[in-house]
């Protein structure tokens, strides 16, 4: 007879299991462990080596007058955490949850001045557009990664998974009791009981081919809550970050190029040479905003305007020699001296004093997910979530800085929420039949000896992601789009690995994203469909308006059978409202 | 030939715990070199298209999680910000764990 135990290889059993280590998960783990005996976060990389937070090059804001008050930086005494919350909404084009974003800006300069009490090194203070004052206090996302690891060791009762990836919710009569997934350096099946599970597994910026994001954001907790039923917010505005990279290969997505844009006159140019953003913002230029510098550069290589490599040029040439040399000595510390991570750019790019870079738009943040309440409750029993990967905070676009405080507020509110909840409930049941048939599905492609190739699926997934449900979107596209995902999801029961090693197989991993970032790419594309205009990151070219009259509403997604369901909420406007009007895209109110 | 592509020869350092006493042997792969490749594009080609049983970790690809430290040519580099100009010889980093071929457990750093 089967049983739990000879069909899992290992059982963990804990009061709170958190998937995502860094900025959200770990501090969701420190409040959670205050209030409950056990905590388990798990992992699909190396705690304080993965995840999105540390590759943050970074301002984390809280309002400027607190970051006078609390830290003695040149903040403006005439903010506050309402104007901040105002400047949230107008960027979040009034999709924001206002009660949500009430609590993210009062709570911001408190979870900052912890991370500074546990030894956080702070910097200057910054004003990044989009804010009335400065807000961004200068705090790298490695010194997060730091700190937070070293904090999660202190704490007897946090039991950290590493190289666990999470693959399947396990849920009794509608309470989420757990969870199961492989131990990636042993090619373990573990089944993990717990009373609540958080998820703070971060975006899905990997669906598309271009990204600043590390390569496991494939969208794998959007996809798990998704398939348990959870509602997913906001899913039409993944944000897009212009300029990057595109060649030389090994650096696509880096972000170099993007910050060289935003502190010299850079010309993007097309293959005709014509400077083209005249065309999309005569006033700025490559000055304007994020959004409209990608929707740009997007529409010329979809019109046949790009270069080779698909993407369109960023040239320094029409400047000086000695100005160019002079730049890299004046540049801010993440950029000085042709320096970028741990690169020497000089190895990688061109002469900029005679050649352009091939650079593209890549995708850059998650502004949707998994609808939250102020409690980062989800709607269904024992299961909660809170950072990137949730919706309801930024709403239709996020400012700058803003991705850190969202782990910061929303991390510690799901650890303590969550914690409370498992102290007090009662173990569910592990449905044995559940855990059996997600074993199978995981070891299935390892199984077949033939088949379909992981590595090139995915491939084409990305593909389709870029083209139809990409930076630049319409109802034809997106139409196609959905097709190609059907194609693509009729070839997933085929998919096999070829390496049939248990250890660190990689390909294996590969195979098992698969499902997940179709999951979220579909219902990219759906809600999509149902915004019959642009707004913040969503961009549709057959509907170019900002329609405040009709559109200031939520479209929100849910699985029903094997179909996605949509729906269109109203926004509670009860604090902040937009003018009632429409109007061109990116012009401001 | 001048379109002929250049190629470099990697060695790379093979072990896998649960095959033969996790006996350790070198492993040759030829590999086109495009401009601007780096120890993890060269990486990122084998297990595409040579060898799909060659592991290696990594996440940031910017040297910022530090976590594809491994011994280049007999010294310690991030994998994703080492330029590639000829051939090269990799092993793991040494001190700690291995997982297996370029993965360690870097777990005993915290």
């Amino acid at each position: 007879m089967s049983t739990l135990e000879k069909t899992a290889d290992e059982i963990v059993i804990t009061d709170v299991l958190i998937v995502g280590s860094e900025g959200a998960g770990a501090r969701a783990a420190l409040e959670a462990s205050k209030r409950c005996k056990s905590v388990v976060v798990a992992t699909k990389g190396v705690v304080g080596k993965s995840g999105a937070t540390l590759t943050a090059d970074a301002d984390i804001d809280i309002d400027s007058r607190s970051a006078a008050e609390l830290f003695g930086l040149p903040g403006d005494m005439n903010d506050s955490p309402e104007k901040f919350a105002d400047d949230m909404c107008k960027e979040g084009e009034y999709l924001n949850n206002q009660r949500l974003v009430t609590i993210h800006c009062d709570e911001a300069p408190m979870r900052l001045k912890e991370l500074v009490d546990w030894g956080a090194r702070i910097d200057k203070l910054t004003h990044a557009p989009g804010h009335t004052y400065p807000r961004g206090v200068w705090v790298p996302g490695t010194e997060f990664a730091r700190v937070l690891t070293k904090e999660l060791k202190k704490r007897d009762n946090i039991k950290l998974l590493e190289h666990m990836m999470i693959t399947d919710l396990l849920t009794d009569n509608g309470r989420v009791v757990g969870a199961a997934g492989i131990e990636i350096t042993t090619g373990k099946f573990f089944v993990i009981k717990a009373k609540a599970v958080i998820f703070c597994t971060g975006g899905a910026m990997r669906i598309y081919p271009h990204t600043t994001a590390p390569d496991e954001l494939s969208g794998d907790g959007l996809a798990m809550a998704y398939r348990v039923g959870a509602k997913l917010i906001d899913m039409e505005f993944p944000m897009f970050l212009p300029y990057t990279l595109i060649k030389p290969d090994s650096l696509n997505g880096v972000d170099f190029s993007y910050l060289l844009s935003a502190y010299v006159q850079t010309q993007a140019l097309n293959r005709h040479g014509e400077r083209y953003m005249a065309k999309y913002d005569p006033e700025r230029l490559e000055h304007s905003t994020r959004d409209v510098n990608s929707i740009a550069a997007m529409i010329e290589v979809l019109d046949g305007k790009g270069s080779p490599a698909g993407g369109t040029y960023l040239s320094l040439k029409h400047l000086p020699d000695n100005l160019i040399d002079f730049s890299a000595e004046w540049f801010p510390s993440n950029i000085s001296h042709w320096r970028y991570g741990g690169f020497n750019m000089k190895d990688y790019l061109p002469d900029l004093h005679t050649q352009a870079l091939e650079t593209s738009p890549a995708s850059h943040f998650w502004n949707g997910g998994v609808q939250i309440d102020e409690f980062c409750q989800t709607g269904i029993a024992g299961f909660y979530a809170c950072g990137e990967g949730t919706g309801s905070i930024h709403g239709a676009n996020r400012v700058s800085g803003n991705a850190l405080t969202m782990t910061q507020v929303w991390g510690p509110r799901a650890g303590i929420y969550a914690g409370e909840y498992a102290n007090k409930a009662g173990s569910g049941n592990i449905d044995l039949d559940q855990v059996m048939s997600i074993k199978e599905r995981l070891h299935a492609p390892l199984k077949r000896e033939d088949g379909v190739d992981p590595i090139a699926l995915r491939k084409r997934i990305q593909d389709v992601a870029w083209k139809y449900v990409g930076v630049v979107r319409e109802e034809k596209g997106l139409s196609k789009g959905l097709e190609e995902i059907a194609a693509i999801r009729a070839e997933l029961d085929q998919v096999y690995v070829s390496n049939k090693a248990k250890r660190f197989n990689h390909e294996w991993v590969e195979a098992l994203q698969l499902e997940n970032m179709l999951d979220v790419m579909e219902m990219v594309a759906e809600a999509s469909l149902v915004r019959k205009e642009s707004r913040g990151a969503l961009y549709r070219r057959d509907f170019p308006k900002t329609d405040n009259i009709n559109w200031v509403k939520n479209v929100v997604v849910q699985k029903d059978g094997d179909k996605i369901a949509t729906s269109v909420h109203d926004v509670d406007l009860e604090k902040y409202q937009p003018t009632r009007e429409i109007r061109d895209y990116g012009s401001k109110e | 030939m001048a379109n002929e592509v250049q190629t470099i020869t990697v060695k790379v350092r093979r072990a896998d715990p649960d095959v033969n006493g996790g006996e350790a042997s070198y492993q040759s792969y030829t590999v086109p070199l495009e401009p601007g490749s780096t120890v993890l594009s060269v990486l990122r080609h084998i297990t595409e298209n040579i060898d799909r049983t060659l592991s290696y970790y990594r996440s940031c690809r910017i040297g910022k999680c530090a976590g594809c430290r491994m011994v280049v040519n007999g010294k310690t580099r991030l994998a994703c910000t080492t330029a590639v100009t000829g051939d090269i010889t990799l092993d793991p980093l040494p001190g700690y764990p291995l997982i297996k071929d370029l993965v360690v457990d870097l777990s005993a750093e915290r």
